[in-house]
């Protein structure tokens, strides 16, 4: 299938934006290598001979045998160069250089016309005389290495181990065992450590535990001082082998290693504060900017001619149209500016992933976690205040939950315990669930010890829900205190965590077969246009929709209907409340001249409130409040308003209904 | 023993280039349009995503670029080998290097056939129609 490009045609216009990015890669892997002496990064000298690869393909496709050409030759040096037969001196990527702007004019005279460009002299023959020196050092033999790892090792990878030998280097085999749901994820990022901490020599098959997991073997060369274990368990390895000692002659002082976190759970993929945002969602929000830009063009036309002189019609037709334009974009914005901070819930369940395994380790415990629907939607904010109290179920999972290797089989149950993690959207809830396979809760123990602690009274009956008692303050089962839960920190801290953020957890169990916990939360934490007031010196929002407007009144603007404070309002009287008489605190002292006044309704009930000033219109993200907080009806949450002062977020509806049954209250009593 | 024309046969094209990708499919059309057959040609961009389309359908072919970042074409023709359920899945690997020790390397992986970037009309047919077309010879018992 060889085709001519035709000037103009899709091929010639693919083929030059594919050279054109291809040739760019190979110049940034060149700068790349530049500082990089006589032993360069092989994953770096990989991504320039895939590059020259990827542009020798295009060009054989598309018929443009010049260009093909001077990319095989450079290709061949490079390949040289990746299997060791050619050094990799300075001379050597010098030369490398040349080619590759040999390539950068060869497709510059394609876009500019030509039909076939071709080098005058082949690559081939400069390259020849400028390498004659650089051959390499001999090799010494190879490790000795697993027998079916050796059958089916690639040249390229035959030749890199027998580098890292050369070198003095480590050679280790990570074995992954993944769960196929998720496997790209802790694939990528197992490769990505090993790429850390080393060379990543190859990618090989393993044998799976069973059909739904997919198994892989990282063949990774490190430094001899790299620590194995560490590099296992920031991999999620099932185990790691050494091919080739690692262990450095003299062992190095022992640092005590940190007692929290280890360090690749407090590095999520994604790091906090930024949101990786898929292409599509930029490009709808680029077109809605785009629409809103020619939009504000229409209405600003038809103002100034509206401006100019007497407004015809079609001129306030315009204006109209262009109004009703601009206020279905300024809708649509929202949700669109909103779902950028949306992400797969995938950066959650990697790092959950992650510490699942360590802790199992930890405990002794075996068992896999099995994570379904990765790519549920959630909010980049949630997504990190949920790994806490999750990673606390995790725990808890492990260690309350799946029995011990010989406890499991004495119950007839498999060896490798089982944590599935389902996740999945529920309206505008996001559900992840957290099912174990192990000994269960008895639900009577529960009673029993709640009975005990006095979180219930002797007499009372059985609640409804025994299970629910788990997340009360000093509730604990836990018979020993282990490194990773029980630690005094309980589910009720969980319980509380989630509530901040709007979510609630349900545990359902059954003796013997497992323990399951339901945590629902909000897809999204929605912002709220909102109305800030102060009063005192606490600071109060109210919900945008909820304002009518604000005014400033006279003290005798007021007047008294039925024995209650009412301010006339659009013809009738509402009643009149002051903030801080509501809510109990201190009038302000010394108040003289006009007061700041917001006069707010429901849709049913129309109310006027005192305050001590009006600052301002912000969209804040409201967090309910937590249930161990005591409530007032007319307080839903609080909110952070720009410049880390906190409101209180007001209940509209609630404070007006207050208002006006003590209104009611008041005319009874006249 | 060919399959019924009517039948959709699932193949999977794996290249990290987007041109490469569409010329291979534009190659299956040719072939499948004169073969009387019908293709579901499900494109993947890297070994990855080629792992995870594997399960989804009933393939019968895989193309796959030899060169791709991060997991390579004989990586990914490794896995398939090593997974009892495509074991006998037949594999062509494509690349540019056409002189008989990449064939060879392609072979070695597990690769039934090798094609070199440029590939001939000719070539290429006659590769389809022996994995595709010709009766297998089933499995020893």
């Amino acid at each position: 299938m060889n085709r001519r490009p035709q000037p103009g045609g899709s091929f010639s216009r693919e083929f030059l934006a594919e050279a054109e990015t291809l040739l760019e890669e190979a110049g940034s892997c060149l700068d790349a290598l530049d500082g990089e002496g006589d032993d360069p990064n092989p994953a770096k000298v990989n991504a320039l001979f895939r590059t020259v690869h990827s542009l020798k393909g295009v060009a054989g496709m598309v018929g443009l045998a010049g260009i093909a050409e001077a990319s095989h030759d450079v290709e061949t040096l490079l390949d040289d160069v990746r299997m060791g037969r050619v050094a990799p001196a300075p001379a050597t990527f010098a030369a490398i250089r040349v080619g590759v702007e040999a390539l950068v004019t060869l497709v510059g005279r394609v876009a500019a016309g030509e039909e076939s460009p071709a080098l005058g002299e082949s690559l081939r023959v400069r390259f020849d005389a400028a390498l004659r020196e650089a051959s390499p050092d001999p090799l010494p033999g190879l490790p000795v290495l697993p027998p079916d790892l050796d059958a089916s090792f690639s040249d390229y990878e035959r030749h890199r181990v027998g580098e890292a030998a050369r070198r003095g280097k480590g050679l280790v085999l990570v074995d992954l065992d993944l769960d196929f749901d998720s496997f790209d994820t802790g694939l990528r990022s197992a490769m990505a450590e090993a790429s850390a901490a080393g060379e990543l020599i190859g990618t090989f098959p393993g044998t799976a535990s069973d059909p739904s997991r997919m198994a892989f073997r990282l063949l990774v060369a490190v430094p001899r001082d790299v620590d194995t274990a560490a590099l296992g368990r920031r991999c999620a390895a099932l185990r790691v082998c050494i091919l080739r000692s690692v262990a450095p002659p003299d062992p190095p002082i022992p640092v005590p290693s940190p007692a929290v976190e280890p360090a690749a759970e407090a590095a999520p993929q994604v790091a906090r504060g930024l949101v990786r945002v898929p292409l599509e969602k930029v490009a709808a929000l680029v077109d809605l900017a785009g629409d809103l830009a020619l939009t504000r063009g229409a209405l600003g036309r038809a103002l100034r001619r509206a401006l100019a002189g007497a407004p015809d019609r079609s001129a306030r037709y315009e204006a109209q149209r262009a109004f009703a334009q601009l206020d279905r974009l300024v809708s649509a914005l929202g949700p669109t500016a909103l779902s950028l901070r949306l992400v797969p819930v995938e950066t959650l369940t990697a790092r959950l992933g992650r510490a699942f395994s360590r802790t199992a380790t930890a405990l002794g415990k075996e068992a896999d976690f099995v994570v379904q629907g990765v790519e549920t939607e959630i909010d980049k904010v949630l997504a990190d205040e949920l790994a806490d109290p999750l990673l606390h179920i995790v725990r808890n999972a492990l260690d309350h939950g799946v029995e011990p290797p010989e406890a499991r089989l004495a119950a007839g149950k498999p060896r490798r315990g089982r944590v599935v993690m389902t996740v999945a959207p529920r309206g505008r809830e996001v559900v992840l669930a957290f099912s174990d396979d192990g000994r269960g809760i008895d639900r009577d123990a529960i009673l029993k010890k709640a009975r005990e602690t006095g979180l219930l009274s002797p007499n009372a009956p059985d609640p409804r829900d025994p299970f629910s008692l788990l997340f009360r303050p000093g509730f604990s089962t836990a018979e020993a205190v282990t490194e990773f839960s029980g630690r005094g920190v309980g589910l009720d801290v969980v319980a509380e965590n989630l509530a901040r953020l709007g979510g609630r957890v349900r545990v359902r169990s059954t003796p013997g077969a497992g323990t399951t916990f339901e945590v629902v939360v909000p897809m999204t934490l929605v912002l709220l246009e909102s109305l800030v007031v102060r009063v005192g010196d606490l600071r109060f929002a109210l919900p945008g929709e909820n304002v009518l407007r604000t005014l400033e009144a006279e003290p005798d603007d007021a007047e008294i209907v039925d024995g209650t404070a009412c301010l006339r309002e659009g013809g009738r009287a509402v009643p009149l409340a002051r903030l801080d008489a509501l809510f109990g605190l201190a009038p302000r002292a010394g108040r003289t001249g006009p007061e700041s006044i917001v006069v707010a309704e429901d849709g049913e009930r129309t109310a006027a409130f005192v305050v001590d000033s009006v600052e301002g219109v912000w969209d804040l993200l409201v967090k309910p409040l937590a249930d161990s907080v005591p409530r007032l009806k007319e307080i839903s949450g609080v909110a952070e308003v720009p410049g880390g002062e906190v409101a209180l977020a007001l209940d509209a509806g609630a404070l007006l209904a207050r208002v006006h049954a003590s209104a009611l209250a008041g005319r009874a009593a006249a | 023993m060919t399959n019924p024309v009517r039948t959709r046969r699932h193949v999977l094209v794996v290249d990290d280039s987007g041109p490469a990708r569409m010329l291979i499919r534009q190659a299956l059309d040719g072939w499948a349009r004169r073969n009387g057959q019908r293709l579901d040609v499900v494109e993947a961009e890297n070994g990855f995503e080629a792992l995870r389309e594997l399960p989804r359908a009933p393939f019968e072919l895989v193309l796959t670029d030899v060169n791709m970042p991060t997991l390579s074409g004989l990586e990914l023709i490794r896995m398939i080998r090593a997974r009892p359920e495509q074991r006998g899945l037949p594999v062509v690997a494509i690349s540019t290097e056409r002189d008989a020790e990449d064939a060879q390397r392609a072979r070695k992986a597990g690769a039934d056939g090798y094609l070199g970037k440029p590939f001939e009309a000719e070539a290429f047919d006659r590769l389809l129609d022996e994995l595709l077309l010709s009766p297998r010879t089933p499995e020893a018992s």
